[in-house]
């Protein structure tokens, strides 16, 4: 698993890459010319695998790579190469789409000249989103050919071929994955590493298809219903969408992650179901369903989210095969929530059949939940030397508590938790300062608004925006940690620094919030915790909006850091002066600060030497190791 | 079963004599739980084998419970392991490996690190961390031949604490009947680690086998 199995040039060998990285081996092949993405997960590794090689493979394969503001952006980014020809694709998260559904839902109108792909990574439990939508449906809703691949072998071949798929219906293609194949690692076999200097080329204008005024949209929306009609028939004909005959008169249809569970039931239930197995999720071969169906008694759907599959089976029974009986969701065999996994599967499918699992899967679970009961529990927490907890402790100090904390998403989220507590709202990138706007309006508290420096520039802006325009006051506190932290630490305009490693123009958020007309500007290092509330309670007396920018690099980069420059972290430890009175983990909080008895000890291995902790003791009871020593 | 390559797209069907070994390794972020799968994983793929891993990401950072599903086979298809069919419970960390019992299967065998990691919640006082003889009670219940090895005492003794990982995987290629020869698994080792790390690891790996060994003979 590492970016020297993604570019290696060995057509045959078999390699053990993560699907994430196979999909970006498989774009690769494919010629992706220009790329672009606002990280999230679980899309993130595809996106860092192209980054990186689009540096590693430069003299031998050029392509472009960008990481663009936001996901709307990525977009265009993507659609303004399509227009001219080359082959691009787009990826982000499921709710990235949203941000970008505006543009997407007319590009399809135009259609794309080189082909276009979107990869939406879908999370179904909600493993690290702020929901589990199902992606499928923009595929109706927008008009967009939908590919959903099982396993990672398949996420491979699927991207590579993608833009060919794309550039023969002359339409953009969704690729849609989720959490369980991103993530997941597998064995594929490498085809050829194209070799191939980048070429500028001439834009060939044509105004009917690149400029949508309602006459030219309303030509687009015929082109874009043959286009869909002849996917249609491309869908049915495609050995993508494929049966594995049984011997029985009952069939499951699936697709996406569910395949790889209903192949599991059928091993350990030892079932001689038949299987149809969808891949072109949109636009469904709704004839090869039928014919499917019609020599059944019993149909049972696997598919995770959304009854997206069963519906459309439901409505295709009516003619092919009334008297079927459809097993799935709306039925009540499997539920509509969460991820599948096989003990939900083969629970399904069992209670599908009228028998019992060959496991007591109940039992098991209501079992070990009882022992659990014991465990305490190890939650994802801000690491050790993390500079939110600093700024969120202070705005907790300055505020005594009594404020309103909208928040946004990025690991700062964590400040939901006690002893923080200073997230009240997070509802999506850049929904803080949104929120505050309409809070200001009927709170008579303060407002204090926490925000990430990648979301800051994503979605933040307008927001920003809208309360100097409107007068709204509230305080927004910028985490400025350097980085895009929570999904593996990408560059973003406030970093200068571009995808592929080479410099671009930085931006100073501080000019940026000062260009928008806010008059109260500071930027402060939350490790001082005394200046940092300072300028808090400071901000918060302001008449309008004010905005703190709390700047200081996340830990993990400051770690790297030291660690490539041979510096020794100088740890912190508790001398004898501790009276117990444990306000360093009751208020303030770090994985380093152990409770050991009664008594509160350093671990040394975990403290970043960020030396916050030592602010924060009421008794002077925490120092510096190099200082107790003497040096 | 029909074949499963009715596609090229699809899985393929490996000439491999086994056809499912599951193994289920947690622990703790910067354990080296990642690194123990990553080894097992090279080593049944350049055994021939088919191999598939799942691991944990999103928000568990370091500190976090990290949990990554192993399965290897011509007949493994989903990333996950079912259920109660993890042929081997792997654990870092004594009270991780509670936290997946359920995966464990009954005639399966545990590998459990004795050396607790605290987590930051037992600071604010609700849940106290709970004994070793506590925990092997509670795994016992579920997985017939339990294996507790102070893996972070070895590893100090081998001549470097982060390679407990390392003494984990001798003790399980001597506890365990693996799909893998130990052969295979230490130069999987050697490939993994860094070169001037080798020495010292594969003593680790040996003071693991020999306390297997040695466990196994009492029992």
């Amino acid at each position: 698993m590492s970016l020297r199995d993604v570019v290696k040039d060995n057509p045959g060998e078999e390699v053990f890459l993560l699907g994430n990285e196979a999909i970006a081996r498989g774009f690769i092949e494919g010629k992706l010319k220009v790329g672009s993405a606002y990280p999230g997960t679980p899309s993130s590794e595809i996106t860092d695998t192209l980054a990186q090689a689009c540096g590693k493979l430069r003299g031998r394969y050029d392509f472009m790579f960008e990481y663009s503001t936001n996901e709307k952006v990525a977009f265009e980014v993507a659609a303004g190469a399509s227009m001219a020809g080359q082959r691009a694709v787009t990826i982000m998260k499921h709710v990235g789409v949203n941000v970008a559904a505006d543009s997407l839902f007319s590009f399809v109108y135009m259609g794309a000249k080189g082909g276009f792909v979107l990869v939406s990574a879908d999370d179904p439990s909600s493993h690290s989103s702020q929901n589990e939508q199902d992606n499928r449906w923009y595929g109706k809703s927008a008009y967009i050919p939908i590919i959903e691949p099982s396993t990672v072998q398949e996420g491979y071949n699927l991207a590579k071929e993608s833009f060919e798929i794309s550039e023969t219906l002359q339409l953009p293609v969704m690729f849609r994955t989720v959490t369980r194949l991103s993530h997941a690692s597998g064995i594929i076999r490498l085809g050829e590493l194209p070799e191939e200097t980048f070429k500028k080329v001439r834009f060939d204008k044509d105004p009917r298809e690149f400029v949508l005024v309602p006459a030219h949209a309303r030509l687009g929306k015929l082109k874009l219903l043959k286009k869909m009609k002849k996917a249609r028939e491309m869908a049915e004909k495609s050995n993508l969408n494929f049966i594995i005959e049984g011997d029985s008169k009952v069939g499951i249809l699936t697709g996406g992650a569910g395949y790889t569970y209903a192949l599991e039931a059928i091993k350990y239930m030892d079932l001689d179901a038949s299987v149809l197995k969808i891949t072109t999720m949109n636009p469904l071969p709704e004839n090869k369903m039928a014919d499917f169906m019609a020599g059944l008694d019993k149909l049972i759907v696997v598919e995770e989210l959304d009854p997206y599959l069963e519906w459309h089976a439901k409505a295709i029974a009516k003619d092919a095969n009334p008297d079927i009986e459809i097993h799935g969701k709306l039925s009540g065999d499997f539920p509509m929530e969460f991820e599948y996994t096989a003990d939900v599967v083969e629970k399904g499918i069992a209670s599908s059949l009228g028998i019992s699992p060959k496991v007591d899967f109940d039992s098991l679970l209501s079992k070990s939940e009882e022992v659990k009961k014991i465990l305490p529990p190890r939650p994802p927490v801000l690491c050790p030397g993390c500079p939110h907890t600093a700024s969120f402790f202070a705005i907790k100090r300055a505020t005594g508590g009594d404020a309103v904390y909208p928040s946004d998403i990025g690991c700062y989220t964590l400040g939901v938790n006690p002893p923080l507590s200073t997230v009240d709202i997070t509802l999506c990138m850049g929904g803080g300062a949104g929120t505050a706007n309409g809070l200001s309006y009927v709170l008579d508290q303060d407002i204090i608004v926490t925000v990430g420096d990648s979301t800051f520039f994503h979605a933040c802006i307008p927001a920003l925006i809208d309360a100097v325009y409107n007068n709204n006051k509230f305080v927004l506190v910028v985490l400025d940690n350097r980085t895009t932290a929570m999904t593996g630490h990408q560059p973003h305009p406030g970093t200068g620094e571009k995808a592929c490693g080479q410099i671009g123009k930085f931006i100073p958020i501080e000019d940026v919030v000062k260009g928008l007309g806010v008059d109260f500007v500071e930027v402060v290092n939350p490790y001082n915790l005394d200046k940092m509330t300072e300028v808090i309670e400071r901000a918060k007396a302001h008449d309008r909006v004010a905005v703190v920018v709390a700047r200081r690099a996340c830990a993990i980069l400051w770690n790297r850091e030291r660690k490539a420059k041979g510096i020794k972290i100088k740890p912190f430890v508790v001398t004898e002066n501790c009276n117990r009175c444990l306000t360093c983990v009751t208020d303030f909080t770090c994985p380093a600060l152990v409770l050991v008895g009664d008594q509160i000890q350093i671990d040394e291995s975990l403290c970043a030497g960020c030396g916050v902790c030592f602010q924060v003791c009421p008794s002077g009871a925490i120092v510096s190791k190099a200082t107790m020593e003497g040096r | 079963m029909a074949t499963i390559s009715v596609d090229k797209t699809t899985i393929e069907d490996k000439e491999d004599v086994v056809e499912e070994f599951n193994i289920f390794v947690s622990g703790v972020g910067g354990q080296g739980a990642l690194t123990a799968a990553g080894i097992i994983a090279r080593a049944a793929k350049n055994a021939g084998h088919n191999v598939l891993a799942a691991e944990t990401h999103g928000m568990a950072q370091r500190g976090g419970s990290v949990s990554v599903h192993l399965r290897i086979g011509s007949k493994v298809y989903a990333p996950l392991i079912p259920l109660g069919r993890a042929h081997v419970l792997f654990s870092l960390e004594p009270v991780e490996a509670v936290r997946y019992i359920e995966y464990a299967s009954k005639d399966g065998v545990a590998i459990v690190n004795t050396k607790p990691l605290v987590p930051p919640s037992v600071n604010l006082g609700s849940l106290s961390y709970p004994s070793i003889e506590q925990i092997a009670e509670i795994i016992k219940k579920f997985v017939d031949k339990v294996i507790m090895i102070d893996a972070y005492e070895l590893a100090v003794e081998a001549g470097n604490p982060l390679t407990n990982n390392v003494v984990m995987l001798g003790a399980m290629s001597h506890a365990v009947n693996l799909p893998i020869t130990i052969e295979e698994l230490k130069k999987s080792i050697e490939a993994t680690v860094p070169e001037k790390a080798i020495e010292v690891n594969m003593k680790a790996f040996q003071l693991g086998y020999d306390y297997a060994e040695k466990y196994m003979r009492e029992l």
